[in-house]
């Protein structure tokens, strides 16, 4: 009867449950493991917002508990406008040489490198406490982060309810201009090199299209070999060349385009 | 001249002394019936004398004299008033703050070191209960804080299942703890406006390190692994299936 009886308690618990696995991208298209996680009732909320901010009086209160998000949500995920998700470091934590496998995506072959210089740092990841923040946009030496269930709070680098608070790597957006270079001004018959330059260490991909001033694909030729398009223009005309760089994951990192005159 | 040195002399033996005083009769003055109180931390004030967590962390610990000479019982209860303990809710992975307090307070790692001092956890645990109203209680309340609230059950609930104190945690202890912890499961159940499925991955992780301990054949003991690794942040279905096969066999 008690089996039972918990049986019955357990599924109307669930019934307000809703944990599930949801796929997430990084800015480059790799996917990330999130979770929706069920939220803690009122009174926990109430109660974890006033035993934080009374513990750490001089970290400034931004947002109340939620297991909505946790840190590594809102310093990688959300930050580039993304919903709130709960998102663990590892997808599989048994392994410690994998110990980020998930979030790592963020910072390898993607959107974000790491950098040495802290103050230039926008996303900071506390490796021994599993923890990430970003840097304040407000204030400046001052982090933000979400600690796990418990409040949004911007603080001192070190801070806060975490043991190895000094033990940080810094990242920051992948510092690279996409451009097309080229000469803009062409005789008719001769052929010319457009080249994107691309960001050293990762694999992207060029999509070209030439269109003359109707808007068509003619009055040229082309060889197209990966980042470099060698054209040769057979009119006397404007030509728009545009470029479309892809992540290996197929999205779209850089929309470019210059235009070009043709005359004999 | 010679005066006044062996004045200025008298003066600086005078005020080490008196430090000396002052910290013994603070951490004396932090003692009720042998159990550390942390009573300082309990005025909102005082945490303003901390400017970062290393500063925080060594102002709460247990003087090291007091800890040698403090019976377990009174450790036990020590390390429930630690006033960092509901920390472990910073982390993502709550486990893994849990280990890192272990590893930080010097109350649980003496705790940790002593042959009995499991056995008293445990005994504390069996001691916790919660009301009709959804209030989180412990039937011995001298020592132990005076308002007990979710996070310290999730505390105990999280000690107990930590890979440091489950270590030691021997068979015979185990059917005393599986009894307590599906009686506090089945009163979280009951008490949706006080308690949510956070508090439920406790109950479930503690049961699935019993599970572990048990060794029966019957196991999924990749399964448990998996979950307690994770730190019970899996899907609802996960869930399901494990309350089914540990709280309800």
């Amino acid at each position: 009867m008690k089996k039972i009886l918990l049986s019955i308690l357990f599924i109307g618990f669930l019934h307000v449950a809703n944990a599930q696995y949801v796929t997430l991208y990084t800015p480059y298209g790799q996917t990330i493991q999130g979770l929706t996680l069920t939220e803690l009732t009122q009174s926990q909320i109430d109660y974890m917002d006033s035993i934080y901010t009374v513990t750490y009086p001089y970290a400034t209160f931004l947002g109340s508990s939620t297991r909505s998000y946790n840190c590594h949500s809102y310093a990688w995920h959300m930050q580039k406008g993304g919903s709130p998700y709960w998102i663990n470091s590892a997808l599989d934590p048994s392994d410690p040489d994998t110990a980020v496998t998930n979030i790592g995506k963020y910072w390898t072959s993607d959107y974000y490198v790491p950098i040495s210089v802290s103050s230039q740092a926008q996303i900071i990841h506390y490796y021994r406490s599993d923890h990430s923040a970003i840097a304040s946009p407000t204030v400046s030496n001052a982090y933000e982060s979400k600690w796990g269930s418990a409040p949004l709070m911007r603080h001192a680098p070190e801070y806060g309810p975490y043991y190895f608070m000094s033990y940080r790597h810094y990242y920051a957006a992948r510092a690279f201009s996409f451009q097309i270079s080229g000469d803009d001004v062409v005789t008719v018959g001769e052929s010319k090199q457009y080249e994107v330059a691309l960001p050293a260490g990762i694999s992207m991909t060029c999509e070209w299209t030439v269109l003359d001033a109707k808007g068509e694909e003619s009055g040229y030729t082309q060889t197209i070999s990966g980042n470099i398009n060698t054209i040769t223009f057979n009119k006397a005309s404007f030509f728009q060349i545009y470029c479309k760089v892809y992540s290996q994951w197929g999205v779209c990192v850089a929309d470019l385009g210059i235009e070009i005159i043709s005359s004999i | 001249m010679k005066k006044f040195l062996l004045f200025f002399l008298w003066g600086i033996l005078l005020y080490s002394c008196d430090l000396k005083n002052e910290e013994k009769i603070t951490s004396q003055t932090q003692l009720e019936d042998g159990v550390y109180t942390f009573s300082q931390f309990s005025d909102p004030n005082f945490w303003k004398n901390f400017h970062s967590t290393t500063e925080i962390q060594s102002a709460c610990q247990i003087p090291e004299d007091l800890l040698k000479e403090m019976s377990t019982d009174n450790l036990v209860k020590s390390c429930m008033n630690y006033p960092l303990f509901f920390t472990y809710t910073a982390y993502t992975n709550e486990l893994v703050g849990i280990s890192e307090i272990i590893n930080s307070f010097n109350g649980l790692k003496e705790l940790m070191s002593r042959e009995d001092g499991v056995k008293k956890l445990i005994n504390l645990y069996q001691k916790f209960n919660i009301d009709p109203k959804g209030n989180v209680m412990c039937i011995t309340k001298a020592g132990l804080p005076s308002k007990l609230s979710f996070l310290h059950l999730g505390y105990i609930e999280l000690l107990l299942s930590s890979k440091e104190v489950s270590n030691q945690i021997s068979n015979e202890d185990v059917s005393k703890l599986k009894t307590t912890a599906l009686n506090l499961y089945q009163k979280k159940l009951e008490n949706v406006q006080s308690f949510s499925m956070d508090d439920i991955k406790n109950s479930l992780l503690l049961s699935s390190r019993l599970k572990l301990i048990e060794n029966s054949n019957n196991v999924d003991a990749a399964g448990l692994n998996d979950f307690i690794l994770k730190g019970g942040i899996v899907e609802a279905r996960k869930y399901e299936t494990l309350s089914r096969d540990l709280m309800t066999k």
